[in-house]
């Protein structure tokens, strides 16, 4: 019997889950049941982190942007003291993936680099660490 | 000789030396041990300019108190220090305090303390209607107030410095040798010799003298805890309260600081010269000495605990005297409280010193006598603007809290003594010393400082030798 | 001087949210002023995911979801003023602001929105003990240097308080590559959601020690151990329980405090509960005109309420506008037995449906939200469970509000019979 927390809501069911049968007792309602049954078969997270961004350069020669778009909130021209250019972009896997593979994962997204043009959802990494999830940006990068 | 005289430390006394003995035609040089400027007891006390009725009559600290307090208020102005003479009160809570409050007064009447007053429970109540319902009485000292330790300490280390001292930092002195007609001091940065020395090493000053065979006294190092509170309770008192002094110090006080916020400690406990950690049992006596006199003091409202440590002696008086071991060497040692009510006077005595030892003073005619720090917040609306004009930077505010501009900090970056960690940069413009203690503006200070000092970001400290706040990137490495 | 009909304080999430709700009614000078350099706010930094499941039904990242608000934005005329900090609020509505771009300025609004978020509370705030060395941070420092600006703020990590924050940064420091020791929790229950506590630490073999805290931070220059010691029911450390870790970073997840400094220059009053402005069902202040939402209002745990409470202060804020103001009389909340704030505080009785927010004192189970008017029940809600670290909400319709007698409702936990 393995013993796991529910987190389908907030409730959090302590859940015992046979690892043979998968049988789960201790949920108050069904979703919990297949959670308890899922969690010990084929445990999946979504991992998120960033990637380097090429040419961002370190903070002391950071290049200044040349525009500035006060509509978008983007930087303003006038040498700017904060992460105007990011050094880092945020990325997800755009789908779950295996559990155990996590720290796999991690180590193709801390080779990667990003360059500029880069929009909300484009691609990093196809099929990441041989899953069938890829890394995707989580921001645009103009 | 590299220099005719050598400081070793750059507290507030030594910086005091600096300033005075800087308006004279002498090769000056000050060493200190930290990476920056008032990095030791100067930066961690009740930063109070006393009014002089606590030392005992006769004695120097008593003499240079009332002189250095007197001296104060004009010193701070010609510096741009903020300085508050706010005066204070020490209170009676118990039959027993007012004995000890004619005591006091008959003190600062011997001491030369101008305007002492005892008053009466109406009249305390009036000045400070927010203490305790147990107050008999006080003793009023209108020329007492309070001062930015630290920066009195830069102001007069910087006006030092452009007006030819030199100033080593990260230097700690780690032997001295007498030589012909003078000393050879060892540093990690190389030897340094001079005529005349004067040891300003706060708690570390006796394990100087010793270095020279000097083993007259010991320091006997005291720490003290406080809470720094928000300015939401910074006008909880408008007066310096203090509780009526016992054999360990002058016990908890509660002021208004020059910025603001609420000032509350300082316990007294034997320790090492360079323990500043708090204790839970001292800042629980803190708190409960403190609420004793002042009871609504909102301890919520604290931003940060700190700990000073008292460069204490196994003396009753300042040590400033040439050394009998090693002559040429003079010491301003043992300098405990008032040290910093004192300190304005302390340069002054020493230059008397050096003088009859036989150092040739000659005025300097081009001497700087002044410093100007733009504050942005305290400029008017078109003093903004004019700034704002000629530089942006002056518009982007860094430290929420304390509202301090990129201006502000990439000038204090290019002054005469630049900071090299973020709380240097704290202690010279207050960014980060707010409510939010740098949650916000760390990061953003910490690369303003790598760009404009040429360095990486990872290498930028938060404060002395040994604290660093990076271990480097993610992802394995540089961008680059 | 310019002039701007609605001008909104902080473009984060509850000021985006807001601008657009208000410009859906009809307002089109709008003017949001951000100090940051992007807007967003916290969610910039905030790169995990769960974000969105109530507002858009699916899971974003922060700045996925900061995204969308900000494409939203740009199909409209609302400006956003980006390194614009404000620093002065009248009573009459007069901002005063600086940026780098416009200077000094002067701007009077037709209404004002509240939208500056939180800080979080720092060591000085709970006063911990100890050295005074490098490497103590509050988690939100931390994952700004992480996530932002891409640096590693140590390599062996204790975390205090267990906050969504904190078990965030547990997660995201492990898959960096540092070790994280220990997760510790004052209190006899976690502050975080329990999808976190699973993610975040149970995933990686991070302990979690309820009721236990740090009672010792030692490091000459940098830090260098802490000590963990067990705390009884007065939340006091138990002398002999210590444990020590040898570790160079601590990170503190110690609370939130919504950040009213502007408000409290203008005078609004703050509800010492919620830290925040006391407001009206329709989340304007005591002062006309000026409307609050989001964490600086209340700290929320989600940020899905966030948008969705913005968008009634943003409609409020256009109906003030356009001269429309709530009618009847003011009937008050109270906190009652197990409740710790409720917002709004007070509300009109010509109100249409009441949405409450508030959070309680302790965890229950199986216990049952009660809303007295006087000594009468008007409304029981059951809970299965309840714990502070998750906000509460019911809705009063209509026809209840209209029974409303009395000019005092009470909200109250009742526990089950044990």
């Amino acid at each position: 019997m393995k013993e796991i927390i529910c987190i389908t809501c907030p409730k959090g069911c302590h859940l015992k889950v046979d690892e043979e049968t998968f049988a789960v007792t201790g949920n108050a309602c069904p979703r919990g049941a297949v959670y308890g049954a899922n969690e010990l078969r084929s445990p999946v997270r979504v991992v998120t982190s960033t990637v380097i961004v090429e040419d961002a350069g370190t903070s002391s020669a950071r290049p200044q942007t040349p525009d500035c778009d006060s509509r978008t909130g983007n930087a303003c021209p006038c040498k700017p003291a904060g992460a105007v250019l990011a050094r880092r972009l945020p990325v997800k896997t755009d789908r779950p993936i295996p559990k155990g593979k996590m720290f796999e994962v991690m180590a193709e997204i801390n080779r990667v680099r990003a360059t500029p043009p880069i929009k909300v959802g484009d691609v990093l990494i196809p099929h990441v660490a041989g899953t069938d999830g890829n890394v995707v940006a989580t921001k645009n990068l103009p | 000789m590299d220099f005719d005289v050598v400081i070793i430390g750059c507290g507030v006394a030594g910086a005091d030396c600096a300033y005075e003995l800087a308006k004279y035609d002498l090769r000056l040089c000050v060493l200190e041990a930290s990476n920056d400027v008032a990095n030791g007891t100067t930066k961690a006390n009740s930063a109070i300019v006393h009014g002089g009725y606590d030392p005992l009559p006769g004695t120097k600290m008593a003499r240079l108190n009332v002189r250095g307090t007197a001296m104060m208020g004009e010193l701070c102005r010609k510096l741009d220090v903020p300085y508050r003479n706010n005066g204070s009160l020490v209170l009676s809570l118990a039959e027993e305090d007012d004995e000890t409050l004619r005591t006091l007064y008959a003190q600062g009447l011997a001491n030369g303390v101008p305007g002492l007053e005892l008053l009466d429970r109406e009249r305390t109540l009036a000045l400070e209607p927010n203490l305790s319902p147990a107050v008999r009485g006080a003793l009023f000292a209108p020329s007492a107030g309070i001062v930015n330790p630290w920066e009195l300490c830069l102001a007069l280390a910087e006006t030092a410095v452009r007006n030819g001292a030199e100033l080593r930092l990260s230097a700690p002195v780690t032997a001295i040798r007498r030589t012909a007609g003078g000393f050879c001091l060892s540093t990690p940065k190389g030897e340094v010799t001079a005529r005349y020395v004067v040891n300003c090493a706060g708690t570390f000053s006796d394990r100087i003298a010793a270095m020279v065979g000097d083993r007259s006294f010991a320091i006997r190092p005291t720490k003290g805890e406080y809470f720094l509170l928000d300015k939401s309770e910074g006008t909880r008192v408008d007066h310096v309260i203090f509780q009526c002094p016992t054999p360990a110090g002058k016990g908890v006080l509660v002021t208004p600081t020059v910025h603001g916020n609420l000032l509350v400690g300082p316990n007294a406990v034997p320790t090492g010269p360079d323990d500043t950690a708090n204790t839970p049992a001292g800042m629980d006596y803190v708190r409960a000495s403190a609420l004793r006199a002042v009871p609504g003091i909102s301890f919520r409202d604290n931003i940060r605990n700190f700990a000073g440590v008292r460069a204490n002696s196994d003396r009753d008086d300042f040590i400033l005297t040439e050394s009998a071991a090693a002559p040429g060497f003079f010491h301003a040692a043992g300098i405990k409280s008032p040290g910093l009510s004192a300190a304005p006077a302390i340069g002054p005595e020493l230059l008397d010193l050096l003088e009859g030892a036989g150092l040739k003073l000659k005025k300097k005619e081009n001497y700087i006598d002044s410093r100007r720090r733009v504050r942005f917040h305290e400029l008017s609306d078109e003093e903004k603007n004019a700034l704002i004009r000629e530089d942006p930077r002056w518009g982007r505010v860094i430290c929420r809290c304390e509202t301090v501009t990129e201006g502000e900090i990439v000038a204090c970056l290019h002054s005469p003594i630049p900071p090299v960690s973020v709380n240097g940069v704290k202690r010279r413009v207050g960014a980060g010393m707010g409510r939010c203690q740098g949650g916000f503006c760390g990061p953003r200070v910490q690369e303003i400082i790598a760009r404009e000092l040429g360095m990486d970001q990872t290498e930028v400290l938060m404060d002395w030798e040994g604290t660093w706040v990076l271990c480097g990137e993610t992802k394995g490495g540089s961008a680059l | 001087m310019t002039e701007h009909e609605l001008v909104v304080i902080g473009g984060g999430p509850a000021g985006l949210a807001a601008a657009l709700a208000a410009w859906e009614q009809d307002v089109r000078d709008i003017l949001i002023l951000e100090r940051d350099n992007q807007a967003g706010g916290i969610l910039n930094q905030c790169i995990h995911n769960g974000f969105g499941l109530h507002r858009f039904q699916e899971e974003l990242t922060g700045p996925e979801y900061a995204g969308r608000f900000i494409d939203l934005v740009k199909q409209t005329d609302i400006q956003i003023r980006t390194d614009t900090m404000v620093l002065d609020l009248t009573r009459d509505r007069v901002l005063h602001a600086v940026s780098p771009r416009q200077g000094y300025e002067a701007i009077r609004a037709g209404a004002v929105i509240l939208a500056m978020g939180c800080r979080e509370r720092t060591r000085g705030a709970i006063s911990i003990p100890g050295a005074r060395c490098s490497g103590i941070f509050t988690a939100g420092a931390a994952q700004r240097f992480l996530n932002m600006e891409g640096y590693m703020v140590g390599k062996r990590v204790v975390i205090l308080g267990s906050g969504d924050i904190g078990l965030i940064m547990a997660r995201r420091m492990t898959l960096e590559g540092a070790k994280v020791l220990a997760c510790v929790e004052l209190m006899p229950y976690s502050g975080g959601l329990t999808r976190n506590i699973v993610q975040c630490l149970n995933d990686f073999d991070i302990p979690l020690y309820l009721s236990h805290t740090v009672t010792d931070i030692r490091g000459k220059n940098r830090l260098e151990q802490v000590v963990v010691s067990q705390v009884d029911g007065n939340r006091s450390p138990i002398p002999g329980t210590e444990m020590v870790f040898d570790c160079d970073t601590l990170l503190l997840s110690v609370g939130l405090l919504p950040e009213n400094e502007l408000s409290r220059q203008a005078g609004i009053e703050i509800d010492p509960r919620t830290n925040g402005p006391l407001v009206w069902e329709n989340r304007e202040t005591d002062l006309p005109g000026v409307f609050a939402c989001g964490n600086v209002l209340h700290v929320h745990d989600l940020v899905d309420y966030v948008s969705a409470e913005s968008e009634q202060a943003g409609i409020a804020a256009a109906a003030y506008l356009h001269g429309n103001r709530p009618a009847g009389g003011e009937i008050r909340l109270v906190n009652g037995t197990g409740v710790s704030y409720t917002v709004p505080q007070h509300f009109h009785r010509e109100a249409e449906t009441l949405e409450l927010f508030f959070r309680v004192r302790n965890i229950y189970r199986n216990a049952a939200i009660r809303v007295l008017d006087g000594d009468a029940q008007i409304a029981r809600f059951k809970r299965e469970h309840m714990a502070p670290g998750e906000m509460e909400n019911i809705k009063l319709p209509k026809v209840l509000l209209d029974r409303v007698r009395g000019n005092v409702l009470t909200v109250e936990i009742e526990e089950a019979p044990v």
